[in-house]
């Protein structure tokens, strides 16, 4: 039995009941699972949905004889229901790491890894049936400006072959999921963005995909419809089991939905880790360094303008200093003030949960005797981290 | 004007309409597919077969840069072969319709390749094939463009349509060179210059009309 008709067994069967929550997950994925005429199924199962092994990726450049490099020995792994952040600036190679996984590009070496399959060794019919495993969304949707958002929703499901009456009832029912039920006879040109990037989800989810792509789907958004886009994507996430893996080049996406972050530079991974560690204690500049709109991390201006990066005798330390959730003991600042006989100034506080789990920073000056790295590693010794922002006068 | 003259140039409206419209007809049959391969065989695209492409493209160049009078003097034996005799106004739509196949091609060429490349990822994404992106994406999404192409290819179609006249084609042209110009009857040529301007108007005011309301990116369309 071919792929194709187990596929659109499931969509007629199952059109109706899908969108209950979760009690699918089993029944559907041995359904879906089932031998993918694929070659090179040589990963076991729990090696996550998706798997990079030690991807490169090179581009031919224009106009000259060299090579541009995008990506550079990537190994990660994406659990199946977990949602995976990965953030890094323009031209870090985001969009080139997602498209792998859809067979959109392939990589140079290594391999990356769909449920188990080489999807770079795929090709023809076999590649097409993966991909209609796999959703994306975009930037900038890509809905078909001829099509009605019914018609958009409708098109996966057109092109693997569903009949027409159980893509009617799978779309509407995507429909009635993002809340555009209302809107189904409309152009994309007569809906907002934020209604769009709903029509582009419905249209990800139309064929009963395992992983949802998304490449800078909020980036085109005003804040409070990206927050509902978001939100939208969580409820996917729990309600279906969908896995996500999402681009983005805004902290506060990640923070919002990810479990966990991937921090992308110059085509390398310099950072991994559940958000709320990366969040508390990143570890490398660049992950930093998109911290510093996020409010609550910034200095109060006055003492920005006056910072400076070496000691000034007489002057204060500037420490920023993060609680997690198990080091919450706040006691440990009066200790330090105590032991060390400094006089420490909080200056802003913030406190805040991540993942569910609380955290805390405080910017505070600290004057005294003692260097600014004595008291970093004061604090580390009660396990908060502290981080010495400069000093002024 | 007798009315042996109006009847003259009722008959030689119809005769270019026909001309016209079936010359637009067969162009379009074979100067459509020929768009889209022209738009999506180049290396790295959607149909690759760029040696094919160069080659078609080419011959699509030269074609179009052959004035129309001597194209149609150039190809009387393939006229006579298609269309069993040389002249009249059947055998006028052999000439017309080689000439509209690479005017239409690049047209429709152009008018594919202003499709959103984002919207071909997509549905690559989806996993369709390329017929089915030809399909259900760049058709559907450039048919304002083509309509408007075809409308151009129409009105240009007019202007040759009058000119085989001069080579006994039929039709308005024929009409005008025929007893305005030998007969100097400047009256039958007035109304035949008449005629096509009318002719032209109506075919680009439906064209323009049709590819707005099929442009469902202007919001107030519907
Ligand atoms: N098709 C291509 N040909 C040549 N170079 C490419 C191609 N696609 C990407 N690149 C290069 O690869 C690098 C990574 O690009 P990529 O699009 O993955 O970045 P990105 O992180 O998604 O950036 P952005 O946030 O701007 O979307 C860039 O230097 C880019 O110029
Ligand atoms: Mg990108």
């Amino acid at each position: 039995m071919s792929t194709t008709s187990h596929l659109s067994d499931n969509l007629t069967f199952r059109s109706s009941d899908w969108l209950e929550p979760r009690s699918r997950t089993s029944t559907g994925k041995a359904n879906v699972q089932e031998p993918t005429a694929s070659p090179r199924r040589n990963v076991s199962a729990s090696d996550g949905l998706v798997v990079f092994d030690h991807v490169h990726k090179a581009f031919a450049a224009r106009g000259s004889a060299g090579e541009v490099t995008a990506l550079q020995d990537i190994s990660l792994s994406l659990r199946t229901g977990s949602i995976m952040g990965i953030i890094g600036r323009s031209g870090a190679g985001k969009s080139t790491l997602i498209r792998l996984v859809n067979g959109l590009d392939t990589p140079t070496s290594g391999r990356a890894l769909f449920d188990g399959v080489d999807v770079g060794s795929l090709s023809g019919n076999a590649l097409r049936q993966t991909q209609r495993q796999i959703g994306m969304i975009f930037q900038h949707f890509n809905l078909l400006s001829s099509r009605t958002a019914f018609e958009n929703v409708a098109l996966p499901l057109e092109i693997a072959g569903t009949d027409k009456t159980a893509i009617a009832a799978r779309v509407n029912a995507l429909l009635e999921l993002v809340g555009l039920a209302d809107k189904r006879d409309r152009y994309p040109s007569e809906l907002s963005g934020g209604q769009k990037q709903r029509v582009g989800i419905a249209r990800a989810l139309a064929t009963e995909p395992k992983l949802l792509l998304s490449d800078e789907a909020t980036s085109a958004l005003d804040p409070e419809t990206t927050r509902s886009i978001l939100d939208l994507l969580k409820t996917v996430n729990r309600e279906l089991g969908l896995t996500i893996l999402l681009i983005t080049h805004e902290m506060s996406v990640v923070r919002e939905i990810a479990d966990e972050v991937v921090v992308l530079e110059s085509g390398r991974v310099v950072e991994h880790g559940p958000v709320y560690d990366v969040f508390t204690q990143p570890q490398h500049a660049v992950t930093r360094s998109f911290f510093a709109n996020d409010a609550g991390r910034q200095l109060p201006a006055d003492i920005r303008a006056r910072l400076q990066p070496g000691a000034i005798p007489g002057g204060k330390a500037i420490v920023r200093i993060v609680f997690r959730a198990a080091s919450a003991d706040d006691a440990v600042l009066s200790k330090l003030a105590r032991e060390l006989g400094v006089d420490v100034n909080i200056m802003s506080a913030t406190v805040d949960t991540l993942a569910g789990k609380p955290f805390g920073w405080f910017i505070a000056s600290v004057d005294g005797s003692k260097s600014a790295d004595e008291i970093v590693a004061y604090l580390a010794r009660y396990g908060v981290s502290a981080e010495v922002l400069g000093h002024v006068a | 004007m007798s009315p042996e003259i109006i009847r003259l140039i009722v008959n030689a409206t119809i005769d270019t309409f026909y001309m016209v419209a079936l010359a637009l007809g067969f162009g379009t049959l074979i100067g459509l597919p020929l768009g889209i391969f022209l738009a999506t065989g180049g290396k790295g695209e959607l149909l690759a077969f760029p040696a094919a492409k160069t080659i078609l493209g080419l011959i699509a160049n030269a074609t179009r840069s052959t004035p129309f009078i001597i194209l149609v003097v150039a190809i009387i034996p393939f006229t006579r072969l298609i269309a069993g005799t040389s002249i009249g106004t059947t055998a006028a739509i052999v000439p017309l319709t080689i000439a509209a196949i690479p005017f239409i091609a690049r047209l429709i060429e152009g008018a594919i390749r202003e499709v959103d490349y984002g919207l071909v990822e997509a549905a690559r994404a989806m996993g369709a094939t390329p017929l089915q992106i030809v399909r259900k994406v760049l058709i559907p999404e450039a048919l304002p463009g083509i309509v408007l192409g075809l409308t151009l290819a129409a009105v240009n179609l007019i202007g040759f349509s009058a000119i085989v006249g001069v080579v006994g084609g039929g039709g308005l042209g024929d009409l005008g060179i025929r007893y305005g110009y030998q007969r100097f009857m400047p009256e039958v040529m007035a109304v035949v210059v008449i005629v096509l301007i009318v002719l032209v108007q109506g075919v680009q005011s439906f064209g323009d009309r049709l590819s707005r309301r099929l442009n469902k990116r202007l919001r107030h369309s519907s």
